[in-house]
């Protein structure tokens, strides 16, 4: 805010830089033909999960007429070949301000149309990739069943079982190129890492010493080692596993504990939880490979956990108990600033970045059990990912890179 | 003798006791707070400039016994702001010898006969000739004090509440549509509101995108009343310009 003034006959300026941004309203022309219609409804179950749209149905003229609508978007079918022609209008404009021909494959392919239709709509509108054919994995707990891990995709209409071991599992997290899932196997008498590709069902497990006992890992940016918290006499410390050779080296050996190592997408920072500076009161770290230095980033609070680096690095997003609930918080590096996102009554925790890093995901407890959720990386609403039963808690959701 | 002595040695021996126990108090009295105070320099382990190496292969292992170290501290959340102490102003008052003549006194009530107001002060003859001199003045009182000059801005403390005043009402009530998100498009609007906030007329500089024109035109159609002005100003109202640029996000 800059404000002039001062001689007799200037007057003083204010700047309001900082409005309350609001949904665009969009219109929806309705579309001949089922072809059509069923990429609208993908298009719109995507477009709605964005945050940023509110989807009005219509008629041509009736958008015209309307004030509020700032987008309208028609579609038509085109024979011979077959094709999508997609014309996007913005409000007062004569002609459309973008256009594009898709071809339009068979009927089992109409979804994959509808989400290229809706990665292609907010870019053209709000100048960021969209996400529409990102996966979300997470933990599925079943009343009184074991836990498995689940892929769903980004609207949340497609749900996939991804672990078939006997054991609960649980921690899942995604490899830097998306081909490989991690994550950790409650068995009776021990737990495991398991490493699956995330477009096959046979897995790879790791085992280790006894007295070892791994509680979760990530992995590294190069995809051929992963970073582990491995518990032994009672104490957990950080460490390195190279897959290829099996090597294990310590990484962060404190006295006190070290769980939850995230490395950022550069691969030149490692963020991880301490209670360090006082026992049972976790705080949240950040190593730089490139300086060797460790920096104390959270001094708020006397629960800090969860931390999750944004695609460029630049932020960090973790959850705080405050007054006995779990908020979720977004760290940036560059001016040390917390932002808090959420505000509930009721514990929001373990949130993931989108690929784009415009949103994220979290699992909320609103009612007694917990759901997934999406939130603007920049708070407000939130909005249900998947519609399951109320049977089903939903946990550790982990976004696809 | 012996005696003299140990009441001497005594005497000595409580004036310096006092003397260091005056000094401990000004050194530790709260308020005074020396570098040794500030324990988080100590406390943290994680801003040394060295960490030991790991024996093991690795990046780096910090042992436990390393972890008292000074440093850097950084705190994210606490912004510690100050004022630098500055020399206390001090005015030096002359002691003038006030130089009033009779024709200066004519002069400047020739100046102000409106303000002035004749009124019989005394009837007691005045003797000698100052006192016949005087007798031929008119005695008047001053009416009212000289009318203060007014300002037509805030002064800049005032001008500071009353821009965070403005700024959270408008931000909260000014909806602009996600896709504007930071776009460089500036409406300019000039108000003139009285002093309890009511407004009294706005023109607006259109900017060159009508989305966002719309929406400043929206907030203004449901706008009658702005923050009051401080008790202060001295003017009924008060004319002052606003740039709308949606830079920032804030849902």
């Amino acid at each position: 805010m800059c404000v002039t003034g001062g001689s007799a006959l200037a007057i003083d300026y204010f700047e309001i830089t900082n409005p309350k941004f609001v949904p665009v309203k969009v219109g929806l022309i309705e579309g001949a033909g089922s072809e059509v219609k069923a990429i609208q409804k993908v298009f719109k179950a995507n477009l709605e999960k964005v945050l940023y749209f509110q989807i009005i149905d219509g008629t041509k003229a009736e958008f015209l007429k309307s004030e509020e609508v700032v987008f309208r978007l028609e579609l038509l079918l085109k024979k011979n070949p077959d094709q999508l022609e997609i014309s996007l209008w913005t409000q007062g404009e004569e002609s459309p301000v973008a256009q594009k021909l898709l071809p339009l494959e068979e009927a089992d392919n109409l979804r994959k149309t509808g989400l290229l239709l809706a990665d292609w709509f907010v870019g053209e509108t709000l100048n960021f990739k969209g996400v529409s054919d990102s996966k979300i994995a997470y933990t599925s707990q079943k009343t009184n069943r074991r836990k498995n891990i689940m892929l769903s995709s980004y609207d949340g209409t497609l749900q996939k079982r991804f672990s078939y071991n006997l054991g609960s599992n649980n921690l899942a997290s995604w490899s830097f190129d998306n081909k490989n899932i991690l994550y950790t196997t409650f068995t009776r008498s021990s737990v495991q890492l398991t490493i699956q590709p995330s477009i096959r069902l046979r897995a790879k497990i790791l085992s280790f010493p006894s007295g070892f006992q791994p509680l979760g890992a990530s992995w590294r940016k190069d995809g051929k080692s992963i970073l582990l918290t491995l518990m032994n006499k009672g104490n957990s410390d950080i460490y390195s596993y190279n897959l290829a050779d099996s090597k294990l080296e310590k990484i962060f050996a404190w006295k006190s504990l070290e769980t939850s190592p995230q490395m950022s997408q550069d691969g030149q920072k490692i963020a991880f939880v301490s209670d360090s500076a006082r026992p049972r009161r976790p705080q949240i770290y950040v190593h730089n490979m490139l300086t060797n230095k460790t920096e104390r980033v959270t001094f708020r609070g006397s629960y800090n956990s969860s931390p999750k680096w944004s695609p460029d690095g630049s932020q960090l997003v973790y959850e705080r108990q405050i007054k006995g609930v779990f908020q979720l918080f977004k760290y940036t590096l560059l001016t040390r600033r917390h932002l808090q996102l959420t505000f509930g009554r009721y514990d929001s925790e373990k949130p993931d970045w989108s690929p784009n890093g415009k949103q994220i995901v979290f699992s909320a407890k609103k009612k007694n059990v917990s759901k997934l959720y999406y939130i603007s990386a920049f708070g407000g609403r939130s909005i249900r990912v998947t519609t399951n039963a109320n049977d089903i808690a939903e946990t550790n959701p982990v976004w696809s890179k | 003798m012996g005696l003299k002595w140990r009441f001497s040695g005594g005497i000595l021996f409580s004036t310096a006791l006092h003397v260091f126990l005056l000094s401990a108090l000004i050194y530790w009295y709260p308020g005074i707070i020396s570098k040794n105070d500030w324990q988080w320099d100590e406390w943290s382990p994680f801003f040394a400039n060295e960490t030991a190496t790991s024996g093991v292969s690795g990046l780096t292992t910090q042992e436990y016994g390393s972890k008292v170290s000074s440093g850097i501290l950084i705190f994210p959340d606490i912004v510690l702001s100050g004022q630098s102490k500055k020399e206390p102003v001090t005015t030096k008052i002359k002691n003038k010898t006030p130089q009033i003549s009779i024709r200066s006194i004519l002069t400047q009530v020739g100046k102000f006969p409106g303000r002035l107001k004749k009124t019989e002060i005394s009837k007691k003859p005045l003797s000698g000739q100052v006192g016949k001199i005087l007798t031929l003045l008119t005695p008047v009182t001053l009416q009212d004090a000289l009318p203060k000059k007014k300002s037509l801005n805030l002064n800049a403390v005032e001008l500071k509440e009353y821009r965070q005043q403005l700024k959270g009402f408008l931000s909260e009530r000014w909806e602009v549509p996600i896709h504007l998100i930071e776009s460089q498009f500036t409406a300019v609007i000039q108000f003139e509101i009285t002093k309890n906030g009511r407004l009294l007329s706005w023109s607006m500089e259109e900017s060159a995108n009508s989305a966002l024109n719309k929406t400043v035109k929206k907030l203004l159609k449901n706008l009658q009343f702005l923050p009051s002005l401080p008790e202060s100003y001295p003017e009924d109202s008060y004319k002052f310009g606003v740039r709308f640029t949606p830079a920032n996000f804030q849902l």
